[in-house]
């Protein structure tokens, strides 16, 4: 049903947005690239998050929540991979709602990106101090480690990384994710998963009602905040856009085959750990899939999980640093934030001076649960996280209409089109719809207190910062008048 | 809003300001004050709330879960994934409940009120500047697109 259009376009394809001092990103990126950043993203959320919507609503809960949601991302990665194909520019979702919505909306979705991209980025490099806690430990140090010194090691090195270039950043992820989906795999292998009942067990769930659904069908609902950590990240593809040496095949070809990946990954990660932990274990733990590895006994997947382990969350939080970093980039060139951001290193062509700001933000949200002694204020971090997502996630259903509206099908060139439009768009809204009030269910005070945050941002740019802002120069892509306007 | 139309009714551009570096500075500390404040204070209202309840600990057979879930703790044990007390704790705290997630409607009216508010305000403002953003990069509604080097 993929329609790919191979005539010529109409237009001039896309220019990135008029640099400043003469310099842009460089185009180095392919399709294996947005592959490695968007799975990378978000595979640590199959060892690592998913596993909390078992504790709001069982593991049958967790299962039907990594279906809907999974349908949600579907249609997320449909859309973008439509409109990205065509607005091909750093900063994805923040370009579109530029030429589509207006800029307070593109102000937002900017926010959205980069707190969703920060948060996830803290949690990645608290759970990998957790886990240098954990595996050293099982390793028989039973001295302290000092989790200050990872957290913070790991999101310095990793901003260096993105620092020096964009090619190198993504080759690591590609193959770091790479590894980190087959530990997934070769776990599944190794606990006998295509033979349930030899080492996985899953009486504990069919045995009564309480083991499935213990919390009934709301308690389903609930899950569902949890269990968009199966995919939460995969549209941050679209923020490499810029960057691609040709973003009308790498960004679909990266970002479906990226939620492909996802989809067996989470199914996989479900059924492990479903069939070897006990519910109630599961719903707390940190690292599940690597506890599932644990307990089979077998020491060459508990190494190997752990390596997976570390992977997927350098990977995250290597992606998270390249994405943040373009969406506050993109606002600071088009002067929503100080132009000073909007800067490309001379040399490395790198959104250098973003990449930099962000990194004592993420290192604050990731020690604070540390700090506090408190592991489950991971949840709250997660939670920041999933609610700006899922914010962007509800922009993207008027973003859609008004794409096709104010220039239907013909008018551009469009490197993809996407089937069955509108169901998307609206199964899309109604999921998140959904979402939003699994949220209130488990964290509706982190929700309200979220949404003034974003309300009272978008005040300061209506009195205070839009004044800065060039009106028409905003528009940058080479299109024709939109339809009705 | 400012008003893009020259004087005279005739059409102009929008020249925005400069900025100074020192505004810049001033800005980039705003949108980070508003950021750590809000969210490190939700983070530490979470915290403050949070409680747990201390149970007595009991032996793995006299827990209330199944078998199958009994023998998956046990090796859950021998591994050293977890000690007796924790696991009375989780069982403690994953008790069966219908009612785990009580809906108050008030509550309820007040959080999507807020949400509908917020989307109000963004979409409102947006259209409106989105007419501005369209109006200078092509020109008024009903002329002719200008070329590239009237483009702004």
């Amino acid at each position: 049903m993929t329609d790919i259009q191979d005539r010529a376009p109409t237009v001039p394809p896309a220019p990135p947005a008029p640099p400043r001092e003469g310099l842009s990103l460089s185009k180095v990126l392919g399709p294996i690239h947005i592959w490695g950043l968007g799975v990378g993203i978000v595979l640590v959320g199959e060892y690592m998050g998913w596993n909390f919507a078992v504790g709001k609503g069982g593991m049958f809960g967790a299962l039907i929540a990594a279906w809907v949601v999974g349908v949600l991302y579907t249609c997320v990665a449909m859309i973008d991979s439509e409109v990205t194909s065509t607005v091909a520019a750093a900063g994805g979702q923040y370009t579109q709602a530029k030429h589509m919505i207006g800029p307070l909306m593109a102000f937002n979705v900017g926010l959205f990106l980069v707190l969703e991209y920060t948060m996830l980025e803290a949690a990645d490099a608290n759970v990998m101090s957790y886990l240098a806690t954990t595996v050293s430990g099982q390793l028989g140090y039973h001295g302290s480690v000092n989790q200050y010194a990872f957290i913070v090691l790991s999101i310095m090195v990793l901003a260096f990384l993105n620092y020096r270039g964009v090619l190198a950043t993504l080759s690591i992820n590609f193959v770091i994710t790479g590894i980190a989906f087959v530990a997934i795999v070769v776990l599944f292998f190794g606990t006998h998963g295509f033979n349930p009942g030899s080492e996985l067990h899953f009486a504990g769930l069919t045995s009564s009602h309480a083991n499935g659904l213990p919390y009934g069908w709301l308690g389903v609902f609930a899950s569902l905040q949890f269990g968009m950590w199966y995919y939460l990240g995969i549209e941050g593809t679209c923020q490499a856009a810029e960057e691609c040496r040709s973003a009308a095949r790498s960004i679909p070809l990266g970002t479906m085959t990226g939620i492909i990946t996802l989809l067996i990954a989470a199914a996989l990660t479900w059924f492990v750990c479903a069939g070897t932990l006990p519910w109630q274990y599961l719903g707390v733990s940190i690292t599940p899939l690597f506890d599932a590895a644990l307990m089979t006994g077998t020491k060459y997947l508990a190494v190997l999980l752990a390596i997976g382990t570390i992977l997927a969350t350098l990977a995250s939080a290597n992606g998270c640093i390249n994405d943040a970093s373009r969406a506050w980039f993109s606002m600071g060139r088009d002067n929503y934030l100080p132009a000073w951001f909007g800067a490309i290193h001379p040399r490395y062509r790198t959104p250098f001076r973003s990449i930099v700001f962000l990194v004592p933000i993420a290192i604050a949200f990731a020690v604070l649960p540390v700090l506090l002694n408190k592991p489950e204020l991971l949840g709250t971090i997660i939670t920041f996280s999933i609610l700006s997502a899922l914010l962007m996630y509800s922009f993207m259903v008027p973003n859609m209409f008004r794409f096709r509206k104010l220039w239907p099908i013909g008018t551009l060139h469009r490197g993809y089109t996407h089937p069955f439009h509108p169901l998307p768009a609206i199964t899309l809204g109604l999921i998140a719809l959904l979402v939003f009030f699994a949220t209130f269910l488990g964290y509706g005070t982190t929700l309200v207190t979220l949404v003034v945050f974003y309300l009272l941002a978008s005040v300061w740019f209506v009195l205070f910062r839009y004044r800065y802002v060039a009106r028409g120069r905003q528009f940058t892509m080479p299109w024709p008048r939109p339809k009705g306007y | 809003m400012t008003d893009i139309s020259a004087p005279g009714g005739g059409f102009g551009f929008y020249q925005p300001p400069e900025q100074s570096p020192r505004g810049q500075f001033l800005d980039s500390v705003i949108i980070l004050v508003l950021l750590m404040v809000v969210l490190f204070g939700v983070t530490y209202f979470v915290q403050s709330s949070t409680s747990t309840t201390s149970v007595k600990t009991r032996p793995l057979a006299e827990l209330p879960i199944t078998p199958t879930e009994k023998q998956q703790y046990a090796l859950a044990i021998k591994h050293h994934l977890v000690d007796l007390p924790t696991v009375n704790q989780q069982v403690a705290d994953n008790k069966e409940d219908s009612n785990k997630y009580p809906i108050a409607v008030g509550t309820l009216i007040v959080t999507f009120g807020v949400i509908g508010l917020y989307m109000a305000f963004v979409y409102v403002m947006s259209f409106k500047e989105y007419r501005e953003v369209i109006r200078e990069r092509f020109g008024p509604p009903g002329t002719a697109e200008p070329n590239a080097e009237t483009r702004p």
